[in-house]
């Protein structure tokens, strides 16, 4: 995927439209249909330098919502599909639903496929572009985010920007937890 | 047209509204990407739906407010925290003068809605500068002349608050080094 092409604002709100639609309330209609969670997430690393928020939107979603990935899957899509330079960014959002999470070694496998740090920066495009804002965001990463080499500042859970599991379940028939 | 995030924000106030139990009108600011996004100054993909209640113009319409809050979360099935005032902690980040900038956003019933201003969301953006609040400030195109206004802000806030350096002057170091667009 180009660097253009995942910085557009139709594919930020295509991100935020399948997640909206899987119960976060994200200022986005939500999409038509219950999305492919697992290529979600995918999407969702690639579209994080450009919009944080989805990220620890996802990274929520997954510490309360993690029994609908299928772990196995995803390793095999992050193998297979995803580019390298967006696997330290989901190893990173999947290691944090892992401490998070009641079952976070459902995503041992997946965040095995993210592999090791490549390089260095900020998670964000706005303090990777800013030298200043690069020294800055350095200086407070979370020891996660530097041991994934894409530094950003520890976050808390977000909960109030996530639905109930009822109202997921009501929306998503498709959706089942993966054993 | 009213996009879905300022939908949900509108329907959850206007069914505190419905459930409001008090004797008077009711006043409160909102802060945050609800004000932003209700104000129309932050696009809707990079905020969420939640609502940072930062100031509430009598102190004992708190209760009142908050326990209405509750019936319109499980009415409308949103977040047990959907409606927080938590951000009220920062109360002493709001700039001076922000109540004669602030901008009505609706009336529901007794419950009048305010969201702070443009000028006062980017200043209190700058001192909270986390990675959301930097992202916001470059959507909102943040112009030289509000610059100016937030490095006058910070110094006002240094000389009430010297228990915040730190965070004073972090908030600084991301204005002298922010780049504004031609």
């Amino acid at each position: 995927m180009t660097t253009s092409l995942r910085d557009s604002s139709q594919f930020i709100e295509s991100v935020a439209a399948r997640w909206a639609r899987l119960g976060v309330l994200v200022n986005v209609d939500p999409a038509e249909q219950t999305p492919d969670l697992e290529r979600l997430l995918l999407d969702t690393a690639r579209a994080a330098a450009a919009n944080s928020r989805l990220f620890v939107l996802a990274a929520s979603w997954l510490a309360e919502y993690g029994e609908y990935v299928d772990g196995r899957r995803l390793a095999q899509l992050i193998e297979h599909e995803l580019e390298p330079e967006y696997r330290p960014t989901l190893g990173m959002m999947l290691a944090w639903a892992g401490m998070h999470a009641s079952a976070g070694s459902r995503f041992d496998a997946a965040v095995s496929a993210c592999g090791l740090p490549i390089d260095a920066r900020p998670l964000l495009d706005i303090e990777h572009g800013n030298p200043v804002f690069a020294r800055l965001a350095e200086r407070r990463a979370s020891d996660l985010s530097r041991r994934w080499g894409r530094w950003m500042s520890e976050f808390h859970s977000k909960p109030g920007a996530l639905r109930p599991r009822e109202w997921i379940a009501k929306q998503n028939p498709a959706l089942r937890p993966v054993e | 047209m009213i996009v879905l995030n300022q939908r949900i924000i509108r329907n959850g106030l206007a069914k505190i509204g419905e459930h409001l139990q008090v004797h008077g009108d009711v006043e409160i600011l909102l802060v945050g990407g609800a004000a932003g996004t209700l104000t129309g100054e932050l696009p809707a993909a990079w905020t969420t739906a939640d609502v940072d209640v930062i100031h509430f113009h009598l102190p004992e319409d708190r209760d009142a407010v908050l326990a209405a809050a509750g019936l319109a979360t499980r009415e409308l099935s949103l977040p047990p925290s959907w409606l927080s005032e938590d951000v009220g902690l920062y109360e002493w980040t709001l700039p001076e003068g922000w109540r004669d900038r602030r901008i009505e956003v609706g009336v529901y019933g007794r419950l009048r809605v305010y969201a702070a201003s443009r000028i006062d969301l980017i200043a209190m953006k700058f001192i909270a500068h986390r990675e959301r609040d930097l992202e916001h400030l470059a959507q909102m195109r943040v112009t030289a002349a509000e610059l100016s206004f937030v490095r006058c802000y910070l110094d006002a806030l240094n000389k009430e608050h010297s228990d915040q350096t730190g965070r004073i002057e972090m908030a600084r170091a991301y204005v002298e080094g922010w780049k504004v667009g031609p």
